[in-house]
C-alpha cells in the first residue's frame, strides 16, 4: 500500500522492538495523531521491524501494522516539522523556554530539551491534561540494557506513562 | 556520463532522484526492489549506486553484501539514501559495504557532491591500479585456536611469534580476542589503538595505522582491553588479514575462543591451525569438538596441528589418555615452565627473556621443526 502524501518517516520504540515506518498524519502531525484520545491504535504503512537487540537489522517487512498507542514508549522523528503545526504541538504561540531534561523509562534514558511556558512544573508535564505524550527536542534515547544503542532525533516523543523519572538538569552534571 | 543505478522502492523518491540525477548530468537507471538492482547490476556495469536500506524483498544491508561478494561489482561504490538514520543504521550499512549514508528527505547538492567523491576516488584506484591488479601475499598464516578458553593459546601464540621473529621472519601477532585480549598485557603494550579503530574497510595505510610495536620488533594487531560483544568483522578483518599478508612474512593470530566471523576468515587463510588444549577433561572434549568442526569446515587436516599445553605442574589425565582420546600423539607437547608465571608478571615472555627456557624451547624447536616440513 502507497502511503499518501500527509504521511511522515518515524521510528517508533517500544520496550522491545523498534518499527520504522510511515505514518499517515493528517493535517494535526504526529503530535495530534497521538494525543488523540478518540482514538488508540497507530495505523501504520510500509513498516520494517527490528529487535531492540540488533536495531539495524531488519527483521521483517510489513505492508500495515498497527499498534497500541499505550505500548509505545518513544517515538522518533528526524524533523521538528513532522510534529505538526506549531500551535498544536507546542502548545501556543507563547514565548517558550527550553529546559534540559533527563528522563528514564524502564528501557530508555532520554536527553534532551522540553519547552515550558513560564517554569519547568514536573507535576503538569507529566499528569496535567490529556495528551499522552511529551515533546522532547534535540533528543537522544540511550537503551539502559545496551548503552552503546543511541536512538536521535530532532524530537522523540515520550510516553507520560511509561516515565519512571524526569529531572531538570543543567550539562555537564547529569 | 557515469551511469548511476538508483534502488529504491519508494515510486515517489525514485523519480525524484532520477530527475535529480538527469539534471545533474548523470545516466540514471532505475531498479525497484533490491532483486531487480541486483539482477540490473550484475548484467551491465554502473559507476555508481544510490541504494535504500527498507526495501520488501531483499533490503539494502544484504543487496550490499551481496554486490560485495561478486568480483563484477565488488568495487561499485554505493550510497545508501534512507529514512532510517540512526547511528547503529550507520553503522551497519557501512559494515554492509556502503561507501557513503546521506539521510531521506535528501538534498540534491550534498548527493551530487557525494556522487563526485566517490567517482572520482573510483577513477583514481583504476587508474592506479590498486582495485584490478590482485595484491601479493606473501604473509604465512598461523592461528592459534583454543576453543576451550583459558587453555594458554596466548602464551603459545605469543610465544610462537616470538620464535619466528627470532628466525628472522617480519611477524605479526593478531589478537582477535573480544573478551579482552591479553596478548597487549603480556607484552605490556598500549590498547589505546586496537582492531576496533580499524574502518570497515580497511586500506593498508589505514591497518598500518592501528599496529603497534613491542621493543623486541614483534609487531601487535591489539584487541581491546575490554570486552566487547564482537570482534571484528567479516569485511574488515578480510582485508586487514590481506594487508598483512603483504606487510609481513608470517602472521601468527590468537584467535578468539569462539568461531566467530573473524576466526572463521582467520581459518579459512590459514596455512597451520594449531589447537590448543589441556590435560583436563573439558578441554580435551573441547578440543576433540574443535577437530571434528575443522574437519566439517574442510580444512584439510595437514594444516592442523595439536598442541598439549601444560599450564600446570600436575597433569589431571595423562598423555597417553589425551593421545588416545584425540586420535593421535600430540604434535606438540609444551612443557608446564615455572619461570612463566614470572614473565607473565613482569610483562616480558620467556621467548625474549630466556629463550633457551623449557617452554620457549619447545615451541621453538617445534615451529623449526614445522617451517622446515613446509
Amino acid at each position: 500500500m502507497l502511503a499518501s502524501r500527509s504521511s511522515i518517516n518515524a521510528d517508533l520504540l517500544t520496550p522491545g522492538f523498534r518499527v520504522s515506518c510511515k505514518v499517515n498524519v493528517g493535517p494535526s502531525g504526529l503530535f495530534g495523531l497521538l494525543n488523540d484520545v478518540n482514538t488508540s491504535l497507530v495505523d501504520l504503512e510500509d513498516a520494517y521491524y527490528s529487535r531492540l537487540t540488533q536495531p539495524a537489522k531488519i527483521v521483517s517487512h510489513l505492508d500495515t501494522a498497527h499498534v497500541a498507542k499505550n505500548n509505545l514508549t518513544l517515538v522518533v522523528l528526524n524533523r521538528r516539522e513532522d510534529l505538526g503545526p506549531q500551535g498544536l504541538a507546542r502548545g501556543g504561540y507563547s514565548r517558550l523556554l527550553p529546559v534540559p531534561v533527563l528522563i528514564t523509562t524502564a528501557t530508555f534514558e532520554v536527553q534532551g530539551s522540553i519547552d515550558v511556558v513560564t517554569k519547568f512544573d514536573p507535576a503538569q508535564l507529566l499528569m496535567g491534561g490529556t495528551g499522552r505524550f511529551l515533546n522532547v527536542y534535540d533528543a537522544s534515547a540511550l537503551m539502559v540494557a545496551s548503552p552503546e544503542t543511541i536512538f536521535s532525533g530532532a524530537v522523540i516523543l515520550v510516553s507520560r506513562s511509561a516515565v519512571e523519572m524526569m529531572a531538570p538538569f543543567t550539562k555537564g552534571k547529569a | 556520463m557515469a551511469k548511476i543505478l538508483i534502488v529504491d522502492d519508494d515510486p515517489d523518491m525514485r523519480p525524484l532522484i532520477r530527475l535529480t540525477l538527469a539534471k545533474l548530468g548523470y545516466q540514471p537507471s532505475l531498479a525497484a526492489n533490491g532483486t531487480e538492482g541486483l539482477k540490473l547490476a550484475e548484467s551491465e556495469p554502473f559507476d555508481l549506486m544510490v541504494l535504500d536500506l527498507m526495501m520488501p524483498d531483499i533490503d539494502g544491508y544484504e543487496v550490499m553484501r551481496r554486490l560485495r561478494s561478486n568480483p563484477s561489482t565488488r568495487h561499485m561504490p554505493i550510497i545508501v539514501l534512507t529514512a532510517r538514520t540512526q547511528a547503529a543504521d550507520y553503522d551497519s550499512a557501512i559494515e554492509s559495504g556502503a561507501d557513503a549514508y546521506l539521510p531521506k528527505p535528501f538534498d540534491p547538492d550534498a548527493l551530487h557532491r557525494k556522487i563526485g567523491e566517490l567517482l572520482k576516488r573510483a577513477e583514481v584506484a583504476k587508474t592506479s591500479g590498486a582495485r584490478t591488479a590482485p595484491p601479493v601475499l606473501n604473509g604465512h598464516v598461523t592461528v592459534v585456536l583454543g576453543l576451550r578458553g583459558g587453555v594458554g593459546s596466548t602464551t603459545v601464540a605469543v610465544t610462537l611469534a616470538g620464535a619466528l621473529l627470532r628466525q628472522g621472519a617480519r611477524v605479526c601477532l593478531v589478537d582477535l580476542s573480544p573478551s579482552g585480549g591479553h596478548v597487549a598485557l603480556q607484552l605490556r603494550l598500549s590498547t589505546a589503538v586496537t582492531w576496533r579503530n580499524l574502518p570497515p574497510a580497511p586500506d593498508t595505510t589505514a591497518v598500518a595505522q592501528t599496529l603497534v610495536r613491542h621493543d623486541s620488533g614483534l609487531v601487535v594487531l591489539a584487541a581491546p582491553s575490554q570486552p566487547v560483544r564482537q570482534g571484528p568483522s567479516t569485511e574488515s578483518f578480510r582485508a586487514t588479514l590481506e594487508a598483512l599478508q603483504i606487510f609481513f612474512t608470517e602472521v601468527v593470530i590468537d584467535a578468539a575462543p569462539v568461531l566467530d566471523s573473524a576466526t572463521e576468515v582467520a581459518l579459512a587463510a590459514a596455512d597451520q591451525i594449531v589447537v590448543v588444549c589441556t590435560p583436563e577433561v573439558g578441554a580435551v572434549q573441547s578440543t576433540i569438538g574443535t577437530l571434528q568442526a575443522l574437519g566439517t569446515l574442510r580444512r584439510p587436516q595437514s594444516k592442523v596441528v595439536v598442541a598439549l599445553n601444560q599450564v600446570s605442574p600436575e597433569a589431571n589425565l595423562p598423555i597417553s589418555a589425551i593421545e588416545k582420546a584425540l586420535g593421535g600423539p600430540a604434535d606438540l607437547v609444551v612443557p608446564f615452565d615455572r619461570q612463566q608465571s614470572l614473565a607473565l608478571t613482569h610483562g616480558t615472555p620467556l621467548i625474549f627473556s630466556q629463550p633457551g627456557a623449557l617452554l620457549p624451547s619447545a615451541v621453538g624447536g617445534f615451529m623449526v621443526q614445522m617451517r622446515q616440513i613446509a
